[in-house]
């Protein structure tokens, strides 16, 4: 099956689809390309894939996975795009290890399963990387984080987590709002990872959605893998598209900090009912107990005072949202009714629709690159984070999403998981800046650079 | 705005026959039991031991308190963890409230004790115990202690009600008092943090 057949067969969304104009990127670039090698080039790893190709001043020079259909897939777009075949690296699950000896290679994305990402984190920066690009979750265990942190400190190298959703038009926009005191001093915020996943942890093996209901071996995509962390786990499991937006807003890691949190999870229903209306009470799965409760919320406490509410839903049916909402003494932004209210300047107790406050704040990097970003994945904002990673090796500056904020941002997992198992205990918040975060200057797109 | 203009607003209706009720009073006073007039922030901290033992601080304990204790677990120690209010010699009478770590892994706040028992392979490394004592209203206490792992993750904790705040007002002592010989609690930190008297 080539690509496009495969991409019809599927039940892939918009959003999350790659389908870049045919302009190339940084064409004539004349200054050193970016070698860059892949590790994972299954389905997020190809959005990845799609947006590296189309940059002129990018050389991806070896990809590495050990699922053939993925590789072919991966290739078929290489091909396509007329740039030359980078290296494969395939045959075991420590085939990267050997993709990381390539000469010169300064650079490396990770998108594989997250019980792979610090392994992989640790071993490119013991390979003398000094980018390593991870997609979201830094590790698994509260241990991992500290690991990641330690060995970045001790490499001095870059570990970007490819925070897409920081990017949002939206949120960047919300972000310019806060930056310029609209809102007044910021006391509350939401957001959260809202998405019916049933059909990604389940499906036919074949198709990466729904289908079916298969898991583990039996499934495709992450229904090989991911499904697997519910049957296990009870936390937050995906917090930081959640988080990495409100975090910004409120400078954690640089002059605010996570202090502590409490998370409680509602009983798991969703998966388990999902299987039986899908394949029957008699199909194995259904005899599989699940861990993950369908609804976790998790509230966090900020140094500064500011608290939180995380929502982490995947297990039952609901349209895909954040829900965020950014408040402060004089007005708030609620992304679920897509509603700005600001005291002087809304009609008195009456939302105004967003949409003039967003276009108002448009955020300068969207005023410059929107055209650029249009068709790439989840609204054009994985455009941005890959972009901003990109010009940092290119430039030999830190990540402006560094490894600090991956780990405060991708621990709450851990963090809350220990809450829900000691009864919705409140957990003390590690400080993984060791102190840094109170002299930290913010460095999120501050301006159109990237 | 006016809330009668609010209720307007909201309900879309010209007028309405609201009585008119006078607001009550607003509280505008603490109640007695947070009242920290009078009082700053305070702390010290340890990381060896004083000559008699005893660290000695001046932390009111009535305003709350808490302590961090650091210290490399060893069941050859039967319990370890911290004596909270140690009288002065005269009125050694009141027994110190003795918190820790039991030799089963268990927390304990005088005669309670966490049902959960943290396996030894949790206990690696620097442990962190720190208990939080807030005052509640009529002299009662409510204490949590916790114990934290090398990584800063919570493992377990223990709250309790039972005590009063005068019960933890002394000096604070370390369990197991060998610390001389080859038994000794292996400590790297003590730190007291609440409030003292403004012009003390
Ligand atoms: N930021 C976003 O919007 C977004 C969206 C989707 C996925 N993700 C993240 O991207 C990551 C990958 O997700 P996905 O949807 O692409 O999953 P996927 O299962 O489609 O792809 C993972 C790929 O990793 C490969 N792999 C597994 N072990 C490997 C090893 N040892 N060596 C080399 N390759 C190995 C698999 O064969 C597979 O091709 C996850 O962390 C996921 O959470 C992020």
């Amino acid at each position: 099956m080539n690509r496009r057949e495969f991409v019809r067969t599927t039940s892939l969304t918009a959003a999350a689809l790659t389908i870049l104009p045919e302009k190339t990127l940084f064409a004539n670039y004349a200054g050193e390309k970016v070698k860059i090698a892949m590790i994972g080039v299954g389905l997020r790893g190809q959005n990845h894939l799609a947006l590296l190709l189309k940059r002129d001043d990018v050389d991806v020079v070896a990809i590495c996975d050990v699922d053939a259909r993925m590789l072919d897939m991966a290739k078929a777009m290489i091909t396509k795009s007329g740039k030359p075949m980078p290296k494969v690296f395939t045959g075991d699950n420590n085939a990267w290890k050997k993709m990381l000896q390539i000469k010169d290679l300064k650079s490396v994305l990770i998108a594989t399963p997250w019980e792979w990402h610090k392994p992989m984190i640790i071993g490119s920066l013991e390979a003398g990387l000094k980018y390593v690009a991870t997609e979201v979750m830094l590790g698994i265990t509260l241990q991992d984080h500290w690991d990641v942190v330690q060995a970045a400190e001790k490499h001095d190298a870059q570990v970007m987590m490819l925070e897409n959703v920081c990017y949002r038009r939206d949120v960047l926009a919300v972000l310019n709002m806060v930056r310029q005191g609209l809102f007044g001093e910021i006391t509350h915020l939401q957001g959260g990872y809202q998405h019916d996943l049933r059909e990604v942890k389940f499906n036919d093996g074949v198709k990466p959605y729904g289908g079916g209901v298969e898991f583990n071996e039996k499934g495709f995509s992450e229904a090989r893998w991911r499904t697997n962390h519910s049957v296990h786990r009870n936390g937050d499991l995906y917090p930081t598209h959640g988080i990495g937006p409100v975090a910004q807003c409120i400078n954690i890691n640089r002059g605010n900090r996570f202090l502590k949190l409490s998370s409680f999870a509602t009983q798991s229903r969703g998966l388990h009912k999902y299987i039986v209306d899908h394949g029957g009470e008699n199909h194995p799965n259904a005899k599989v107990k699940f861990r993950l409760g369908d609804i976790v919320t998790t509230t966090i406490q900020c140094a500064n005072g500011e608290t939180i509410i995380l929502q982490h839903d995947t297990n039952s049916p609901r349209p895909y949202s954040l829900g965020f909402r950014v408040q402060g003494t004089n007005g708030l932004w609620m992304d679920l009714n897509k509603s700005v209210y600001v005291e002087g300047q809304s009609k008195p107790h009456q939302w105004d629709s967003a949409k003039e406050w967003l276009e108002k704040y448009d955020h300068p990097l969207w005023k410059k690159y929107g055209n650029d970003a249009q068709g790439a994945g989840h609204g054009g904002m994985d455009f941005f984070v890959v972009h901003a990673f990109i010009e940092s090796v290119k430039r030999g500056t830190p990540t402006p999403l560094d490894v600090y904020d991956a780990a405060a941002w991708s621990a709450i997992t851990p963090l809350s998981e220990q809450s829900i198992e000691l009864g919705n205990e409140t957990i003390d918040f590690p400080d993984f800046t060791s102190g840094k975060w109170m002299t930290r200057q913010a460095v999120f797109a501050l301006n159109d650079d990237y | 705005m006016h809330r009668r203009d609010v209720f307007t607003l909201l309900f879309k209706s010209s007028s309405f026959d609201e009585p008119i009720v006078m607001e009550p009073n607003p509280v505008i006073s603490a109640p007695v039991h947070l009242c920290t007039d009078g009082t700053v922030s305070t702390y010290r901290e340890w990381t060896a031991f004083p000559a008699d033992g005893r660290f000695t601080h001046d932390v009111v304990p009535d305003y709350g308190f808490s302590i961090h204790f650091h210290f490399v677990y060893s069941k050859a120690i039967k319990n370890v963890g911290l004596l909270v209010g140690l009288k002065a010699k005269q009125e050694q009478s009141a027994e110190p409230v003795k918190v820790g770590l039991d030799v089963d892994g268990c927390l304990f706040i005088g005669p309670h004790k966490t049902e959960r028992k943290l396996p030894a392979e949790q206990l690696i490394g620097d442990m962190k115990l720190i208990m939080e004592i807030s005052p509640r209203e009529n002299d009662k206490a409510f204490v949590k202690l916790k114990i934290l792992d090398n990584g800063g993750l919570t493992l377990s904790t223990l709250k309790t009600d039972s005590f009063k705040m005068t019960d933890f007002s002394g000096d604070i002592g370390l369990l197991e008092q060998s610390y001389g010989g080859g038994k000794a609690v292996k400590w790297s930190f003590l730190k007291i943090e609440g409030r003292k008297l403004e012009n003390n």
